[in-house]
């Protein structure tokens, strides 16, 4: 439904006029997510329509309140944390927009447990920020560089940030969870089921309620309050680097080395697109780059741990490069506690450039053959992409990040294009789409898996129909009149124009 | 539509956040945008303000009052074009602000433009969108008394322009030198301590210098405001006097006025003939040569960086020279402080826009003020020390606040 004067009245009932806006160009503000091309590559008359109204809540019952009102009246809701996951804002039937970055309170750190918990709407910098006063900090930090994230943003968007090869992802440090149901109801999960517990546990007290919410993209509830682990803040660390004589062979070295338990994030780039001229002048044509990143509370073990992991590297044929030294010099370690990047990093693809990204989870050790398929794609278009000033060509390349600590590697293919030509942006898309398709069919897996217009299509046609089902038949449970973050993850209508550039793809390979 | 003209730049942002709200101890980051801490709402940040544009460019969404309403809120200073500055965390890391400050032309000479320096320039972009809601007339009622004003008066007040220059009486202040000082309209009619201030110690340390009877605004008002045909008959005229008194050095205690003719005019009218120069720089020379001395006085003090000065114009360094070479004097800096410094509302012409927002936002730094246990907050911004002095009232904060040339005097014993 549509909504009326008397939903904004309502609604500024809840929670003060002073939070609610409604004017068209606080809809628009709100319209999109992520970087803009995401938007700009598409046809205007494909986004999504910006909410109608934009809601900023407080508190953990007034986002009840609001929820119970979207039912009675039937209106979708859609809610943004940090927003600036790779989605597009708003929900094709615009409704409501609950913007939780006011739930941003630091409730407590509880010595005990060694759990942090706050709302949810809190960025990654505020908690980390407040849990340095213990000497704690969250063991992954959420997303890459951007500490503007907010806890649940990146819990829902199932982002691999800094600190995975260790930590696991961010899901994977959640202990509890407080969540409103769609209908409204709150409800908290592990350990907070009794409610006398002052302990703060996952896996107790039944199904693990938490691993529902955590990658659902908001479907099934909103994330009101997160209980998360934190370890205690090293005192040592630093980043190595080592090249080795050919990708696969260092994809090998990094996974020992991460599963003999000496890293807590690496990078490994190959020497494809933009940087392969580069890496073959430093190191020898063909040799990736790998960047490990330990840490330790002792000067000894970290020793130690460097030993081992020369030892490993060694044996991988490992050449020791000077660059992770320079990169810690630098504050620019892999693992830096602190925003990095600066907002216009892509303004260095330019002038005239953005980034389009592509994600996915893969195995580390199988990660270069999906690469290369998806390398293969970033050549054909390359004459497409926009020149970089900076780096003195065009701009396309693939990079491993650690994405747990299980052997599961993040591996996002950027390339650049300029998003004011239509001709440009056009192309974009196709080869964003011929990207993913690739990725999907070599049966990896989707970081964001909210994404809709993007990863959404590929990825549900992949679905075993079964498991489909199960997660369509709890949003019907929870969510009776779907109205909360409608067309997430399970989506109600087909994605012709991404269909057809898959068909397209599959007839131009029986030609081959 | 005069936005357009910053398409390449809009589509550029990468909707990455980092210039709303972050936190950042090592960088020295408490909050980014003043305004979205007051407002709380995405159109009254850079990226809002950036999505808006892509909108108005792409056609979705129309100017309207309510946006116009918006976009003067924002007190343009430029905090969010510091974090959205490239690498900005690594290179002060490794240079400091300094490196940033020098980085642009570095990098020119290294034959890729200031690329590695450049933010979104989400101020020019929000700038462009006033002008265009000027172009449309829709701008707020106080913007287009303010412009009104400017366009009658040549000062954003309605003061007879005869006033501009009551303060100098008795002071024997010729009309013509090769070093001209250039009041501006808030010290020479609003803050006239400012600049008897200055004209007691350029006399002291014995320099021949003119103020001018037909000095107009500086232009700042109107640029601020989208007014950008006015603000350029501000700018000719104003150099057409300076040249005709012969002047060779320009004097600005107002750093909006120092921004302004330092970066926009030559931007209109080419090459100037002078060189113009902030107070704090010319003090901290005249210090260096002996050629004035500044007196004991025990105090704590904090400085505040003024927007214009310090993250547009870079000059972070030469103040804090001058209040150091204040024999005991006590600097406290405040935390944020510098690059990071959190702004006091009065900016991008919201004072007259929004006076109630502007104060709320001076508000905030109070308490910043009083971490430090400094008995004076010293700017040496007229328009800053007159909100910053506002909320130190209106929380009965304690501490006085003056401007670094009353200071100075205060030590000369002037
Ligand atoms: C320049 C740039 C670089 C990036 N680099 C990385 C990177 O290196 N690694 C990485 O993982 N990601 C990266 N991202 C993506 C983004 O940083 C992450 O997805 C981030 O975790 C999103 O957090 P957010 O708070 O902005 O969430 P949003 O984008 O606001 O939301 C993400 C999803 O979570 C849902 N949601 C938000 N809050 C709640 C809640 N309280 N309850 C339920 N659902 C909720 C939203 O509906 C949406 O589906 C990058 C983005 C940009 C713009
Ligand atoms: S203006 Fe800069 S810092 Fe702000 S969202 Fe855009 S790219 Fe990021
Ligand atoms: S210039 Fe200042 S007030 Fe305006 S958007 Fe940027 S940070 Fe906010």
């Amino acid at each position: 439904m549509a909504v009326t004067k008397k939903l904004v009245e309502d609604l500024e009932g809840i929670v003060g006029s002073k939070y609610v806006m409604d004017q068209d160009f606080a809809q628009y503000a709100y319209g999109a997510a992520g970087i803009f091309f995401m938007n700009t590559m598409m046809e205007v008359s494909d986004r999504s329509a910006p909410p109608e109204v934009i809601v900023k809540p407080r508190t953990t019952e007034e986002v009840s309140e609001i929820m119970k009102l979207a039912n009675e009246t039937k209106t979708p809701v859609t809610i943004r944390g940090g927003g600036e996951g790779y989605w597009i804002g708003g929900s094709k039937d615009r409704g409501i927009m609950i913007d939780m970055t006011d739930m941003k309170k630091f409730i407590e750190y509880d010595e005990v447990s060694r759990t942090a918990r706050a709302q949810a709407g809190i960025t990654w910098g505020t908690l980390n920020e407040e849990l340095e006063k213990y000497g704690v900090g969250t063991g992954n930090y959420g997303t890459h560089g951007l500490l503007g994230a907010c806890v649940a943003g990146s819990l829902n968007a199932d982002s691999p940030g800094p600190g995975g090869g260790k930590y696991g992802m961010p899901g994977e440090n959640v202990t509890n969870l407080e969540v409103v149901l769609p209908t409204g109801e709150i409800v908290r999960t592990g350990s907070l089921l009794n409610e006398e517990s002052k302990f703060n546990f996952r896996y107790c007290n039944g199904p693990d309620l938490a691993g529902m919410f955590i990658g659902s993209g908001g479907i099934y509830g909103i994330m009101t309050e997160v209980w998360l682990k934190t370890r205690p803040l090293y005192e040592h660390s630093e980043t190595v680097g080592y090249s080795y004589p050919d990708f696969d062979t260092a994809v090998h070295a990094v996974n020992e080395i991460q599963s003999d338990g000496y890293l807590t994030e690496y990078a490994v780039v190959p020497p494809a697109g933009i940087v392969e001229d580069l890496l073959g002048a430093m190191f020898g044509k063909g040799r990736p780059l790998t960047l490990v990143v330990t840490e330790s509370h002792s000067e000894t073990i970290e020793e130690a741990q460097k030993a081992e992991i020369d030892k490993i590297a060694k044996k991988y044929d490992g050449r020791l490069v000077g660059l992770g030294g320079l990169l810690d010099a630098l504050g620019f370690g892999l693992y830096d506690r602190h925003e990095f990047l600066g907002g216009n990093m892509l303004g260095l693809l330019g002038p005239n450039a953005t980034a389009a990204v592509t994600c996915s989870i893969q195995p580390l050790l199988t990660a270069p053959e999906v690469m290369e398929a998806e390398f293969a794609v970033c050549r054909k278009y390359e004459d497409s992409y926009a020149y970089s000033r900076l780096l003195g060509g065009k701009v396309w390349l693939g990079a491993l990040i650690a994405a747990g600590e299980l052997g599961a590697a993040y591996a996002p293919t950027v390339f650049s294009f300029d998003p004011s030509n239509d001709e440009s942006r056009k192309t974009a898309y196709r080869v964003v789409h011929e990207l993913l398709e690739v990725k999907w069919r070599t049966g990896y897996a989707t970081q964001f898996s909210n994404t809709r217009e993007w990863e959404t299509p590929h990825v549900v046609r992949r679905y075993d129909p079964q498991s489909l089902e199960l997660m369509k038949k709890i949003k019907e449970t929870l969510d009776p009149n779907n109205i909360l973050n409608r067309d997430f993850v399970i989506p109600t209508s087909p994605y012709e124009k991404v269909d057809k550039i898959i068909a397209e793809m599959e007839s131009e390979e029986v030609k081959k | 539509m005069r936005v357009e003209e910053y398409k390449h730049e809009i589509y550029g942002c990468a909707h990455c956040t980092v210039c709303r709200d972050i936190v950042d101890h090592v960088r020295g980051w408490k909050e980014v945008c003043p305004v979205y801490k007051q407002l709380r709402f995405q159109p009254y940040t850079a990226m809002g303000h950036n999505t808006i544009a892509l909108n108005i460019v792409e056609g979705g969404l129309k100017y309207s009052e309510e946006l116009a309403d918006c976009l003067y809120k924002c007190t343009t200073c430029a905090a969010c074009e510091e974090v959205c500055k490239p690498l900005s965390a690594i290179l002060e890391e490794v240079g400091g602000a300094e490196l940033k400050i020098v980085l642009p032309t570095l990098s020119e000479a290294l034959g890729i433009g200031t690329m590695l320096a450049d933010p979104i320039p989400s101020v020019a972009i929000l700038k462009a969108m006033r002008a265009d809601c000027v172009d449309l007339g829709l701008d707020p009622e106080p913007i287009k008394k303010l412009a009104s004003a400017l366009e009658r008066t040549h000062n954003p007040y309605g003061e007879a322009q005869e006033d501009k220059i009551k303060w100098a009486e008795g002071l024997n202040i010729p009309e013509k030198a090769k070093i001209v000082f250039f009041p501006g309209c808030e010290p020479a009619y609003r803050a006239q301590e400012i600049v008897l201030a200055t004209a007691k110690i350029l006399k002291s340390a014995g320099i021949e210098f003119a103020v001018l009877g037909d000095e107009w605004c500086c232009g700042n008002p109107a640029f601020d405001a989208g007014y950008i045909d006015l603000g350029e008959r501000l700018v000719r005229h104003n150099v057409e006097v300076l040249k005709k008194a012969g002047a060779e050095k320009v004097v600005t205690t107002c750093p909006a006025c120092y921004k302004t003719l330092k970066n926009d005019y030559p931007k209109i009218v080419g090459e100037l003939p002078f060189e113009v120069v902030h107070i704090s720089e010319l003090l901290e020379d005249l210090i260096r040569e002996g050629k004035i001395k500044p007196g004991a006085m025990r105090e704590k003090i904090t400085y505040h960086d003024p927007c214009q000065l310090g993250r547009v114009m870079g000059m972070y360094r030469e103040p804090r020279a001058v209040l150091n070479a204040i024999p005991g004097l006590n600097l406290v800096e405040m935390y944020p402080t510098r690059q990071a410094s959190w702004c006091c509302g009065a900016g991008g012409e919201v004072i007259a826009s929004n006076p109630g927002l502007a104060v709320n936002i001076a508000m905030e730094k109070v308490p910043l003020v009083q971490e430090t246990g400094a008995d004076l907050l010293v700017t040496t911004c007229p328009a800053c020390k007159r909100n910053l002095e506002l909320a130190a009232k209106r929380k009965k904060a304690g501490y006085k606040v003056k401007d670094l040339v009353e200071v100075v005097a205060q030590s000369m014993g002037l």
